[in-house]
């Protein structure tokens, strides 16, 4: 009922459109992160989805201990590679990710002994100031920290970036996103506090008047911790998300990072995506083509802030480059669901014979239900990027049917941007990448939610996606 | 190394390679598909049609068979012309038939059902390019061109309802008229009758007022208290009307389950209703005094007599009588002649709300809210182009 009314009255839930998506009860929810064993080789890429490839610094042949840099940035654009695990370089491999094929990765064969080391836990001390815009650029760099959703991927490059230009807001996304991929929510509980404090930090060094903690104000339990957490946001003004007259700002911070801000928002989908949380928090619309920097805001995900942290020094800490990513690996097909620690550079083969089947595959999905990639074979590896492993079965794994536009409307309702998505799929099935132009599908931000509602099943997010890359490089 | 396998790992193997299905996203998660869009307005309008069976015995099934079975072989023959292999429109046709017979009377003779099926099949939809493309809904062009054709056919004095006791098995043929004033209440049906012949209600609302002794308001008065049947009845259906039309509370329970499923959004039905609620209330109401000459009752909604609040009576009538619940309720939601967005289906409610009222009050047409949901459909590309959406940043 709530969701039809905002959905006529427009910004319900902070932005216009999308859909308020039926709950389910994740088999995943709240699970322990666990470790993956070592499989006997990696292939770990050197580059990530759209940025140039690392310069191998290490030769065939080498020893490697966990950690070491084996891939060097040249350009501003590209990131350090490091060897997740300790082995030998056996060769110069090419590998496909879900994103792109092809990609150079060495090949990385992992010493038998290797003893499963825990990930460090994440204790910021209480007494550290923070760093500055230079440390956590320099961490950043060294760590070969990445962001999932930002552009550039980077995120020494992005700070700088973000520094350079300047920015009036900060927004660390804690929401949950997609269905089904729980491991951020998982990530969130157990760093909260380290991701609060460098969400302070990252706001204090690139200069930003506000810093904003995105969460679920559905979630009673975990915004409840998320306020404990940034104490210094005042209680009662939490619902507000919008932006604050000057005198609501509130300093009066125990410690050195900017004050954080609660911004509980309704977990209408797609609130996650960037463009979006900085039209439903700030009010700032990002135009097409452009990033939320083009609009003064900062969006970064708080799986980074975890990331950033582990890379960082402070007494008692060894910085840890960006080596393993955290995977929601699910789905009906699989026998033991759960949140991995996965080494970058493993094959989806391994990932899937350790959490075991229960039901003939059908279906392996990189990401989630509604923007993740299916893939056509199991040699794909796992990237920084990896948010999710989806097996699917025979029975969940639905073919579509396309048939014809019933122009019910709902992929133009639903739309977070506003876009038309039928007629932009009308456009991408002729090639009229000229006429397409003006229908500005370089605003689209790739949520799915347009395949997601069609009752028609047209693949339409798919259409405009091909659109937004054509008019992209025309 | 490879890993150990554990006790419990699973006895699945993995997929071989090519055995993959790839294909875009969304993987494994449930969209209605067309299908059940079509079958679930299909059992709507069921509700529907079995609501008239009740009340209208075999002569609502003969006009339902009759409608189905023309509908379903005209849309394979069209098929068969084309040389197209018929897919899920088939069940698109079984639908178009089901609602067009829930318009018409139940008396009405198997000519105007044939030729009315005929049209809506053919002309509403097959020429019109089919679902997805056609401008005005089917079953509203159907309606309005068998009441142009046929009007005395299909405008009869009083129109038969089975009495209690006859219902589903009653024969509408043997019929008495309902006496006035009192209506059924207060007399029981003759002995050797099985149906009341009743005179419909919107056709009440659409012809003058009765004659009345007093102020205009009085005219009203009359209405409520002699002529227009109990609220109750026109709910239930025992006040009369279409197959599909009389029984307001099946209509209800139809809307239901397709807001439930998500197939109508309820604003756009909750507009027509409450703008044509306050049409009927501001609309001048025609009453005719004892010198024969019209009046106007202005503001009839406010009208109150005796401490009545019959102005309000007035106002339920016209929402509950004629064509207006079955066109708000399970004709407008049609995805593809109403608009495309939230706020387009929002002027599209308050339109047919609005057009129905003008046009039974001020025109006096039969039909009116199939005429008004026709206009509407008209004005879709208009009502689009109004609502189009801004694109984010431009
Ligand atoms: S994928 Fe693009 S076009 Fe489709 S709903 Fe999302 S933003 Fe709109
Ligand atoms: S959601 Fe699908 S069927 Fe509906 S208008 Fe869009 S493309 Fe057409």
């Amino acid at each position: 009922m709530t969701s039809v009314l905002q959905q006529v009255f427009g910004r319900g839930g902070g932005f216009r459109g999308g859909i308020f998506l039926p709950p389910r009860r994740e088999t995943t929810a709240g699970m322990p992160v666990q470790s993956l064993p070592p499989p006997s080789f990696l292939c770990v890429p050197l580059q990530y989805d759209d940025g140039p490839p690392a310069t191998p610094c290490v030769e065939v042949g080498d020893r490697v201990r966990g950690g070491d840099r084996i891939g060097r940035a040249d350009s501003p654009d590209a990131v350090d590679v490091h060897a997740p695990l300790a082995g030998r370089i056996t060769a110069l491999v090419r590998v496909d990710s879900a994103r792109r094929t092809d990609i150079p990765a060495m090949r990385l064969e992992i010493s038998p002994d290797q003893a499963e080391q825990p990930p460090t836990p994440l204790r910021v001390p209480d007494d550290w100031d923070g760093p500055g815009l230079d440390e956590l650029v320099q961490a950043a760099e060294a760590g070969g920290v990445t962001d999932d959703r930002a552009s550039p991927a980077g995120l020494a490059a992005l700070l700088a970036e973000t520094h350079r230009r300047g920015v009036r807001h900060v927004i660390i996304n804690a929401l949950p996103g997609e269905p089904m991929l729980t491991a951020g929510a998982v990530l969130l509980d157990d760093h909260l506090d380290a991701i609060v404090r460098l969400a302070g930090w990252i706001g204090m060094a690139v200069g930003a008047e506000h810093t904003w903690l995105a969460v679920d104000r559905a979630d009673g339990a975990r915004l409840r911790r998320c306020r404990i957490a940034a104490r210094r946001v005042p209680l009662g003004r939490t619902r507000r998300t919008r932006m604050p007259a000057p005198q609501e700002t509130h300093r009066a911070a125990p410690v050195a990072g900017a004050t954080v801000r609660l911004a509980p928002l309704a977990n209408k989908y797609p609130q996650h995506v960037p463009v979006v949380l900085a039209a439903s928090i700030v009010g700032v619309e990002t135009p097409p083509g452009g990033t939320t920097l083009d609009v003064g805001v900062l969006v970064l995900e708080a799986r980074t802030m975890v990331d950033l942290a582990t890379a960082l020094a402070w007494a008692g800490h060894e910085p840890v480059p960006m080596t393993h990513r955290v995977v929601t690996v699910t789905g009906p097909a699989v026998a033991r669901p759960g949140h991995y620690r996965i080494p970058v550079g493993t094959r989806f083969e391994d990932v899937l014979r350790h959490v075991g089947l229960r039901q003939a595959v059908r279906r392996v999905v990189d990401g989630g239900p509604l923007t993740g990639r299916a893939l056509g074979h199991l040699d794909v590896v796992v990237t920084k990027h990896t948010s999710g492993v989806l097996a699917l079965d025979r029975a969940t794994d639905r073919v579509p049917e396309p048939g014809p536009c019933v122009r019910c409307g709902w992929c133009q309702d639903d739309c977070p941007v506003g876009l038309d998505p039928q007629a932009l799929l009308d456009l991408a099935e002729r090639g009229d990448v000229t006429a397409a132009t003006a229908w500005h599908p370089r605003a689209c931000v790739e949520c799915g939610l347009c395949s997601y509602v069609c009752p028609a099943q047209l693949p339409l997010a798919e259409g405009v996606a091909r659109l937004k890359r054509a008019v992209s490089c025309k | 190394m490879r890993h150990e396998r554990t006790s419990h790992d699973a006895v699945v193997s993995l997929p071989e390679p090519g055995t993959l299905r790839i294909g875009p996203a969304p993987h494994g998660q449930g969209r209605p598909g067309l299908v059940p869009i079509t079958v679930t307005f299909t059992v709507a309008a069921g509700l529907a049609a079995a609501a008239g069976v009740v009340l209208f015995g075999w002569h609502a099934v003969r006009v339902l068979a009759i409608s189905v079975s023309v509908a379903l072989l005209v849309e394979s023959l069209f098929n068969a012309m084309k040389g197209r292999s018929p897919s899920w429109s088939e069940s698109h046709a079984l639908l178009i038939g089901l609602l067009f017979a829930c318009t018409l009377p139940p008396t009405v003779s198997w000519r105007v059902v044939v030729a009315g099926s005929f049209i809506t099949v053919i002309v509403g939809e097959a020429l019109s390019g089919g679902v997805g493309n056609y401008l005005w809904h089917p079953v509203a062009l159907g309606r309005v061109a068998v009441q142009m054709l046929f009007h005395r056919e299909l405008s009869p004095e009083h129109w038969p309802v089975l009495g209690p006791g006859h219902l589903v098995w009653g024969n509408l043929g043997r019929a008495a008229e309902m006496p006035r004033p009192g209506g059924r209440s207060s007399h029981p049906l003759p002995q050797d009758a099985e149906a009341w012949l009743v005179s419909r209600t919107d056709d009440l609302l659409r012809t003058a007022l009765p004659t009345a002794p007093g102020a205009p308001a009085d005219g009203l008065t009359a209405f409520v208290r002699d002529l227009a049947p109990s609220w109750w009845d026109t709910i239930s259906g025992a006040a009369g009307g279409g197959v599909g039309e009389a029984c307001v509370a099946a209509l209800l329970v139809a809307a239901g389950l397709l807001i439930w499923r998500g197939f109508l959004r309820w604003p756009m039905a909750a507009t027509a209703i409450v703008v044509a609620g306050a049409a009927a209330a501001v609309l001048p109401a025609r009453v005719q005094t004892p010198d024969g000459m019209v009046a106007s009752c202005t503001v009839p909604g406010l009208a109150l007599r005796d401490g009545l609040p019959v102005g309000i009576a007035y106002v339920l009538y016209h929402l509950t009588a004629g064509g207006l619940p079955l066109v708000g309720l399970l004709l407008a939601p049609d995805p593809s002649s109403s608009p495309l967005t939230s706020r387009g289906h929002l002027m599209f409610g308050a339109i047919i709300g609005l057009l129905t009222i003008l046009l039974r009050v001020e025109a006096g047409l039969p039909a009116a809210a199939y005429w008004a949901l026709l206009a509407a459909n008209t004005l879709v590309p208009t009502i689009n182009r109004l609502t189009r959406r801004r694109v984010f940043g431009t």
